[in-house]
């Protein structure tokens, strides 16, 4: 890391600082946050374009690169997901202790193993990324959901809802029959998304509802397709879609949490806290499946920051 | 009684059940294989895991054909494990997995013994691809004269007999023989040795040593003598020591230790065109080959099991992209 490439660095660092110190302090109100963001994207997308054109491939390979892709994955759904920054304490540190954590590593420009030189393996990445992206979010806001106690949810995420969001309020009739009307009640604000209302809750609660019930969805898609992807890319290298690796006994353990988690609110209606559990467990598992491949190398073929990778032990 | 179970096998709460047990169990074998434990037997390994499968199957099956899946998109995403489950089966049935080791400028004919190893046992003639090749310009690729790969191909010319097609093999892709698909798994250099015992020719051409990469020792055993080998494919030698510069095959020398009924009879460092002698015995170092490991496979079940991704997959988008009726 040199020249421009160390400005940018230390210029994202920065900015994540002092977007999580402002989110903590109270400072970082809807539009301080969407522009800090924005500006993060900008610079951290730079960052990785200047990394791309030294490397001469997208910086997705070793822990130095997945940070940046982590960092900004998570920055870009953020905003995409979260545009009043609700949940900025969490994205910006998130970002910030990745991008420094992966200041730790090797950041010197390496040739790629043949193993690493395939289109099917960047597309294999971009996914995972938009994935961990989607479901560190989903932690964030499980965490929340954890953190400040929210009541129960009644019901199941939807069952019964009007069409076109709004909450459905049961009243009796004015006429004395004493007779039972349904009545939807209007968005008091069109800044909540509509799912949030859906639940009858607006707020950080329904907020993190609604962020867990679209993170969960998105991200379980994303993983899904970056799975198969791997599992394509696999069978070219390896000659089989499935070759009995850690990292993919930790994919699929982590693939059923979450799948624990969209079940459990769908088909059992769970409460937003044993949802927001199993959350909290996916995400762990995802964690440790990462670091995974960076502490135990010699248990997977996913293998990502020793001095000589070989595929002849 | 029946329908109880029937009932139970199809439920919700039987679903998530299974996926929960779903997620012990693959939590359980990750942390096995990071420690370094490996269950005593592979039934431990298959055997839960093909329990769980086939409750997992039953319960999706159910489920679709009791319509409970009210959602289209969800529809197609568990239908497609179905899928899936009929590639995995046909895989277990029809897979055939073998490896070759075929030194440059060789031919590979198909017959079973040229196979270093392979998974179909005793119904070979069933299960193995008609598959025959030819391996021309084997080109590997270090970076910094490192072990560290940057590129590896070798060009094949099939059928052997013929040879009128070429296709070019790497690490990570291959061509498609008869349906077979053909990829590079390894690379090395095999020694060429020139043995003679008492003016009685041995053993002449190259031996089949795994002796790559450099530090790597194995042997032989001729006429009751055993050779350890090391092999360094461009080395300098000074002083009795010997450093390796690259991984190519420039100034190969190789370093041999000769035992007879168990005792050190003799050892030398050798280079191009250099012997020895032990015993009655002679031994020329006269030369080195390149050679790549090739894996064949033809899985039948594969595509299917592909097509259930798919399948999968569309599901997805359709429950993404299309919205939700209700949820189930």
């Amino acid at each position: 890391m040199e020249g421009l490439e160390k400005i940018l660095y230390f210029a994202c660092l920065f900015l994540y600082a002092a977007a999580a110190i402002a989110a903590f302090s109270g400072f970082l109100a809807a539009r301080r946050y969407r522009v800090s963001y924005v500006l993060s994207i900008a610079l951290l997308g730079a960052l990785i374009g200047v990394r791309w054109y030294h490397a001469g491939h997208p910086p997705i390979f070793g822990t130095y690169e997945e940070t940046l892709s982590a960092s900004f994955a998570v920055t870009l759904f953020s905003l995409f997901l979260d545009r009043e920054g609700r949940f900025a304490r969490f994205t910006a540190s998130f970002a910030f202790f990745t991008l420094l954590y992966g200041s730790f590593f090797d950041s010197s420009l390496k040739p790629l193993v043949i193993s690493e030189q395939s289109l099917w393996v960047e597309f294999h990445a971009l996914f995972a990324w938009i994935a961990y992206g989607f479901y560190a979010l989903v932690f964030a806001a499980a965490m929340g959901v954890l953190i400040k106690k929210v009541t129960p949810r009644p019901t199941p995420l939807g069952v019964g809802a009007p069409k076109g969001g709004g909450t459905l309020r049961l009243r009796r009739t004015e006429d004395g029959s004493g007779g039972i009307k349904k009545e939807t009640v209007e968005a008091p604000s069109a800044s909540l998304p509509s799912a949030s209302l859906r639940t009858g809750r607006t707020g950080r609660a329904g907020l993190s509802d609604w962020l867990m019930h679209k993170g969960l969805l998105y991200g379980f898609i994303g993983q899904t397709v970056f799975f198969v992807i791997g599992a394509y890319y696999s069978a070219r290298l390896h000659g089989r879609w499935w070759t009995w690796d850690t990292v993919e006994y930790l994919f699929v353990a982590s693939w059923l949490i979450y799948a624990v988690a969209m079940h459990g609110r769908i088909l059992s209606g769970w409460s937003d806290k044993r949802t927001a559990a199993w959350v909290a467990a996916g995400f762990a598992a995802l964690l440790f499946l990462y670091w995974g491949l960076v502490y135990f190398p010699h248990s997977t073929y996913h293998i990502f920051d020793i001095e000589f990778k070989t595929h002849f032990p | 009684m029946f329908k109880e179970a029937f009932d139970y096998i199809g439920s919700k709460r039987f679903s998530m059940t299974l996926l929960k047990i779903g997620v012990g169990y693959f939590l359980y074998l990750a942390i096995m294989w990071i420690t370094g434990i490996r269950p005593p037997g592979g039934y431990m390994l298959w055997f839960p895991l093909s329990v769980w499968a086939a409750f997992f199957f039953v319960n999706i099956g159910i489920s679709l054909v009791t319509q409970k899946y009210v959602h289209k998109g969800n529809i197609v995403f568990h239908a497609a494990f179905i899928v899936v489950a009929i590639g995995i089966i046909t895989s277990a049935m029809f897979r055939f997995e073998g490896e070759v080791m075929v030194v440059e400028g060789e031919s590979f004919f198909g017959d079973e013994k040229e196979y270093a190893g392979h998974n179909a046992g005793k119904s070979f003639d069933k299960f193995s691809p008609d598959v025959s090749f030819k391996v021309f310009g084997i080109e590997p690729v270090f970076w910094k004269d490192a072990l560290y790969f940057t590129g590896l191909r070798a060009v094949l010319k099939y059928p052997a007999e013929t040879l009128e097609n070429t296709g070019e093999v790497w690490l990570n892709d291959g061509v498609g023989i008869n349906g077979a698909r053909i990829r590079l798994t390894g690379f090395g250099y095999f020694p060429e040795l020139h043995i003679e015992n008492n003016g009685a020719l041995l053993h002449k051409g190259y031996v089949n040593a795994m002796v790559f990469p450099p530090g790597n020792v194995d042997s032989m055993e001729i006429k009751g003598y055993k050779i350890f080998m090391r092999f360094y494919p461009d080395a300098v030698v000074k002083d009795g020591k010997i450093s390796n510069r690259t991984l190519y095959l420039k100034e190969p020398v190789l370093a041999i230790r000769v035992e007879w009924l168990g005792n050190a009879i003799g050892d030398g460092i050798l280079k191009k065109g250099e012997s020895v002698r032990f015993g009655g015995a002679t031994l020329a170092f006269t030369g080195a080959r390149r050679f790549v490991s090739i894996g064949i496979v033809k899985d039948p079940g594969e595509q299917v099991v592909f097509v259930g991704f798919v399948i999968g997959l569309i599901g997805l988008a359709l429950r993404l992209f299309y919205g939700r009726k209700r949820d189930t």
